[in-house]
């Protein structure tokens, strides 16, 4: 099996001298981007001197072409990369580094408490040796791992999810397929932050079509992502649907600033409206937009679609589905209720599985289950799957909420209110915090700034929904808050809305 | 226009103006999230009657960058 490495070095130096990746301040081509690698494995090699086993390189660096370079380092060495951000507080980080223990951190400065290894001095590295060469292809074809990436669980605690090298380069490989028509991309912009799989998404794209790699600066600042895709003539974009929508409503009202070049838009990561993709078919025409999904343990992805060609799944207003599952991976669905086998917890098993949560047995033997000898991940989505085969997310199983005795997902209320006339973003949330006396609060924000369209909302559930299902509470906002990830911050919303209850109190 | 500049972020972001420092950043403002500075971008336009450029907005992070953007801005059309 090759390694991911070994597939990028061999793109790069099919066209050595032209760009391979770039940020903010330039780009590299192949050649200058492989003596990166080069120098930077030297460094790490002078620190692990001795060591045979495959370990963990912490990258803790700025987001640069250097930390996408760390990336491959790790892996030309047969090692694996925990992706770390200079942004986190000390305290998340050495929470962190403690649970993934890594051998090395690379970073700009000596850090205490952490194994690090500051890069300051990689200019003065000497070549790349036969004897390191040679040891280095060993352990790569004996190597297990090719990243841990941390998200937080639902109980807020960070788990290490172990991605091994056949997951990724299973992955790799539905990337080539799946897209093979945007095979002659030429460059895709990394908008996400380094320590999300969207991130490992792009670089996986890069490798099955030999893309160029741009790093935008900082996942916020949109800004800088439209200079980019311009300048740079991004042909490929994956992001979370509030990046893309926030962009693209921003690009349309701007005359110094095109997106012609955009042939492929993927979003993953968080539902959306059909009016996203009217926003994007408008801004870009010619691009083809494709949604996928898949938890991090399921390496990155495991459901995908071109939205494209789901006019008629459209034209029956039913929402966006996620797409139908990856060729190579069993899917299935546990029913939640015997009554209703069309409705459950997505299970997947197959090569993409996570090898499990790092220094976490039981944790692991929890997320996973077994079903007629096949051992399956627990997605924790709750899901609907159509007579075509396509799955649409109904919620998370642990958002389910009993309120008046019925269970109620407050997703279901959100896809149900999506095609109101006058709304742009809805998200609802069941208060619990007084269980006698549950709320179903629903925050919009209306396309009309200001305009109060709660009635319309009421009255759009009320004929779609079960009255149990129908908010109590409609609360008009000027935009929902967004968490790093790009994905609603239920959190706020509660905070906002008790915070509004004590006012009006 | 310190102040003006600094109404509308505080406006934007629901912070009073009191915490906004010509220092303070999108990247140590939590509620400084992508839609909050394109709010912020748009409503500095509006003050000043006309876009900016991608470049003139690109390195305005922070409460001074953007003061100092606009006082340019209104230096510049001033002159003419």
């Amino acid at each position: 099996m090759k390694n991911p490495f070994e597939i990028w070095q061999k793109n790069l130096l099919s066209h050595p001298d032209q760009t391979a990746c770039g940020d903010e301040c330039g780009v590299l081509t192949g050649q200058e981007v492989l003596t990166l690698v080069d120098r930077l494995c030297v460094l790490i090699e002078s620190r692990l001197q001795g060591r045979k086993d495959s370990v963990g390189i912490g990258i803790f660096l700025p987001r640069d072409n250097t930390y996408l370079a760390a990336m491959f380092a790790a892996w030309r060495m047969g090692h694996y990369f925990i992706p770390l951000n200079t942004r986190w507080p000390r305290e998340h980080l050495m929470k962190i580094v403690k649970k993934a223990d890594p051998a090395v951190v690379l970073t700009l400065e000596n850090i205490d408490g952490i194994p690090s290894l500051s890069i300051k001095d990689l200019a003065q590295q000497p070549a790349v040796s036969e004897t390191l060469n040679r040891q280095w292809a060993k352990r790569r074809s004996q190597a297990r791992l090719a990243y841990i990436i941390f998200t937080s669980g639902s109980t807020g605690e960070q788990k290490g999810v172990m991605i091994s090298l056949p997951a990724f380069m299973a992955y790799v490989d539905w990337a080539k397929k799946y897209f093979q028509a945007h095979r002659n991309n030429k460059a895709l912009l990394i908008t996400a932050e380094l320590t999300f799989d969207i991130t490992l998404g792009d670089i996986a794209f890069a490798l099955a079509h030999d893309v160029e790699v741009h790093l935008s600066p900082d996942p916020r600042n949109l800004i800088w992502h439209a200079k980019l895709i311009q300048d740079r003539q991004i042909d490929t974009f994956y992001s979370v649907p509030s990046t893309i929508r926030h962009l693209f409503s921003w690009i349309q009202g701007r005359h110094d600033v095109s997106f012609q070049h955009l042939k492929l838009v993927v979003s993953g990561g968080d539902a959306f409206p059909w009016e996203l993709v009217d926003l994007v078919k408008s801004t870009a025409p010619q691009a083809e937009f494709y949604n996928v999904y898949g938890p991090t343990e399921v390496t990155i992805n495991c459901v995908a679609t071109r939205v494209d060609d789901l006019k008629n799944i459209r034209q029956k207003r039913l929402p966006v589905p996620i797409g139908l599952p990856f060729l190579h991976l069993q899917t299935m669905l546990q029913p939640e209720h015997p009554g209703d086998p069309k409705t459950g917890e997505l299970l997947v098993a197959g090569l993409q599985c996570m090898d499990g949560y790092v220094g976490d047995p039981e944790l692991t033997a929890k997320a996973f289950t077994t079903i007629e000898g096949q051992r399956y991940y627990r997605t924790g989505d709750l899901v609907t799957q159509d007579e075509q085969g396509y799955y649409y997310v109904q919620g998370r199983m642990d958002n389910l909420v009993k309120v008046k005795g019925y269970r109620i997902n407050p997703t279901e209320i959100d896809n149900a209110l999506a095609d109101t006339l006058g709304l742009k973003e809805v998200k609802t949330v069941i208060f619990r915090e007084d269980e006698s006396d549950k709320q179903i609060v629903s925050f919009f924000v209306p396309v009309v700034q200001g305009k109060d369209i709660s009635l319309e909302l009421e009255n759009h559930c009320r004929q779609k929904l079960p009255s149990y299902m129908v908010p109590q509470v409609f609360v008009l906002l000027g935009s929902l808050p967004m968490g790093s990830s790009g994905k609603y911050d239920v959190q706020m919303l509660r905070a906002k809305y008790l915070e509004m209850l004590k006012v009006n109190h | 226009m310190e102040k003006q500049v600094k109404e509308l972020i505080a406006k934007v972001l629901n912070e009073p103006v009191e915490s906004l420092k010509e220092e303070t950043t999108m990247y140590d403002t939590p509620k400084w999230d992508s839609l909050a500075h394109i709010n912020i971008i748009c409503g500095i336009e509006k003050m000043l009657g006309r876009p900016l450029t991608l470049d003139e907005i690109i390195s305005n992070t922070s409460v001074g960058d953007w003061v100092n953007i606009v006082n340019k801005k209104i230096g510049e059309s001033n002159k003419k």
